[in-house]
């Protein structure tokens, strides 16, 4: 199911822990971005072989960790942080404003598949707050305008 | 005022400096490495002893010590875990030194794996980390095509692996021993101790595992830097330079390299800039979230493990988050309850009810529902956290919620004073 160099970095895990369960959450984030951001019981099953865990055993990591989604997110997984630095700082009116201008919550994805949001707890960026993390970038000091400006760049 | 002292800083605060293999050889880098490759390991663990050098991820223990307490002759093999997990709200130092140095922390930490016989160490750095793990990544491609890892690095003989392993979300998991069921590939759920790690950690074997920066301080103290070097930067027991994570209100938020004999007013007021807005302090959680809260009048103190223990709060992680004068502390309670009611892993049950508990309370507060009795009940919850869990999870949960209640009173008060 992994193409052929995505296999190879599961190989290559598999071949650097002295028991292959000890690999399961970083082939597990393999196969989700394999599967484009999301995990589903083939995959699981798949990562379970691999692993030589039980299905069940898997299951129960996967809906443990925060980062494992059961469900597509879209193209841009918008992740803002509203924990406590960042929400003394403006966290929580980034996310209500992103969500009004996205038209949707945090858990769902904007109608054109574009956009998810995520609120999240605190993403290590607190001296440099309000913060998110855009699939893999930080985003730092995120105002409104800020936001717009990425928005904008993202729909095009 | 109060300035910065570079040690774990002086390259990421000079503008020339170039974070590769080769730039930080040019600035002296991997000589500790050498030197240490010639004492034996437990005369390396002996000087990390002297130096006092106090675990850096929040607990403070002795780094030396908890080195000490690996056995010898086992017939396992023994691990050294780098806890770069970093996610305690208001900590962002780790982060800092993985983006933007990540060669001064390998050396650490290949420093360490020496000092305990780890020939093959990893790296629990949390998932969201994208950009730090990048950078972590080239580091050790780097290492290994130097020669630096591998069979034998410098001509030691002594053969080093290291894997970066990537969480995946889940605060509890920089707890050490639940980082290490996650590290086994389960979900992380911390462990009953005894045993400890050091007698059974990683598949069950020898293992230690070490905060970030703790690592990071190992180059400067076996170098050029040395014990007493190290030691003067702080009173008697609070040795070393520490970053500082500095965070809300006030003018300039950053991470910050101090001394540990640096007074709270002059982090707040002299590097930090001051309130912004010119608005007056209100208060300050001192130590990450987990950390008792303290109140503008209790700020004139020095910023270090002891001070801080001797006003019934910690130090942590170092973490900073100052707040104003308009800061609604219910709101931020709240926000804070929230956090360990999403993170308890569900373990143990004064934990897993109580948190959400505690946090169900104050929003009843924030929705015009607070009362004298529910605020005396959302003290009690937080009492029956404490001391009652297998982690200090429940402690981090109950702190918060127990000092803020003690100190800010009157702002509880308000939300039902004119039913």
């Amino acid at each position: 199911m992994f193409s052929k160099e995505i296999q190879n970095q599961v190989n290559n895990l598999l071949s650097r822990y002295p028991i292959k369960q000890n690999a399961l959450i970083p082939i597990l984030l393999l196969a989700q971005k394999e599967n484009n951001g999301w995990i589903t019981e083939e995959w699981m099953q798949h990562v379970a072989d691999c692993c030589e865990v039980p299905l069940t055993h898997v299951e129960g990591v996967v809906t443990f960790y925060t980062m494992f989604r059961l469900k597509p997110p879209g193209k841009y997984h918008l992740q803002v942080c509203t924990c406590v630095p960042c929400c003394l700082v403006g966290g929580t009116e980034i996310l209500e404003y992103t969500e009004k201008k996205l038209n949707t919550h945090a858990g769902y994805t904007s109608a054109d598949g574009l956009f998810s949001i995520e609120e999240m707890e605190c993403i290590g960026a607190c001296s440099y707050a309000p913060a998110m993390i855009v699939n893999e970038d930080y985003h730092e000091q995120v105002t409104p305008e800020k936001m717009d400006k990425l928005i904008d760049k993202l729909s095009k | 005022m109060a300035e910065e002292t570079l040690v774990l800083f002086k390259n990421i605060r000079n503008p020339k400096y170039s974070k590769s293999l080769e730039g930080y050889k040019k600035a002296g880098g991997y000589q500790t490495l050498k030197k240490v490759f010639g004492m034996k390991p437990n005369e390396v663990v002996q000087t990390v002893k002297d130096s006092g050098v106090r675990g850096r991820g929040g607990a403070g223990f002795p780094t030396g010590l908890k080195w000490s307490f690996m056995p010898n002759g086992t017939g396992k093999p023994s691990y050294l875990i780098a806890n770069a997990d970093e996610s305690e709200p208001g900590t962002c130092k780790d982060r800092e030194l993985m983006l933007k140095d990540p060669h001064l922390f390998l050396e650490g930490m290949l420093i360490g794996c020496y000092a305990v016989g780890c020939h093959h160490g990893y790296i629990y750095i949390r998932g969201e980390f994208f950009p730090a793990i990048k950078s972590l990544n080239t580091a050790v491609e780097e290492l290994y095509a130097d020669g630096l890892l591998g069979p034998d690095p410098l001509g030691s003989g002594f053969h080093l692996d290291l894997t970066i392993h990537s969480g995946a979300g889940a605060y509890i998991c920089g707890e050490e021993s639940a980082l290490l069921d996650s590290l086994e590939g389960k979900r992380g759920q911390p462990r009953v101790k005894p045993p400890f790690p050091a007698i059974s950690g990683f598949n069950g074997c020898p293992t230690s595992v070490n905060n970030v920066e703790t690592l990071a301080c190992m180059p400067f103290i076996l170098g050029d830097g040395g014990v007493e070097a190290f030691k003067s930067f702080g009173p008697e027991n609070n040795s070393g330079t520490h970053l500082v994570s500095l965070s809300g209100h006030v003018n300039k938020p950053g991470v910050y390299e101090l001394r540990m004999d640096v007074n709270m007013k002059d982090i707040i007021y002299g590097i930090g800039g001051g309130i912004r807005n010119g608005k007056k302090l209100k208060g300050v959680i001192p130590g990450g979230s987990s950390s008792s809260v303290m109140t503008a009048d209790e700020v004139d103190v020095l910023y270090n493990f002891d001070e801080l223990a001797n006003i019934d709060t910690m130090l942590g992680s170092a973490a900073m988050m100052v707040f104003d004068e308009d800061t609604d502390v219910v709101q931020l309670l709240h926000r804070i309850t929230r956090f360990y009611a999403h993170e308890s892993c569900g373990q143990c049950t004064p934990c897993r009810e109580g948190t959400h508990w505690s946090r169900n309370i104050l929003r009843d507060f924030l929705n015009g529902n607070g009362s004298d009795e529910k605020l005396r009940r959302l003290d009690r919850v937080g009492g029956n956290m404490l001391g009652t869990t297998l982690c200090a999870l429940g402690d981090a949960a109950a702190l918060p919620i127990q000092s803020f209640v003690k100190k800010f009173p009157d702002d509880f008060r308000k939300y039902y004073a004119n039913k």
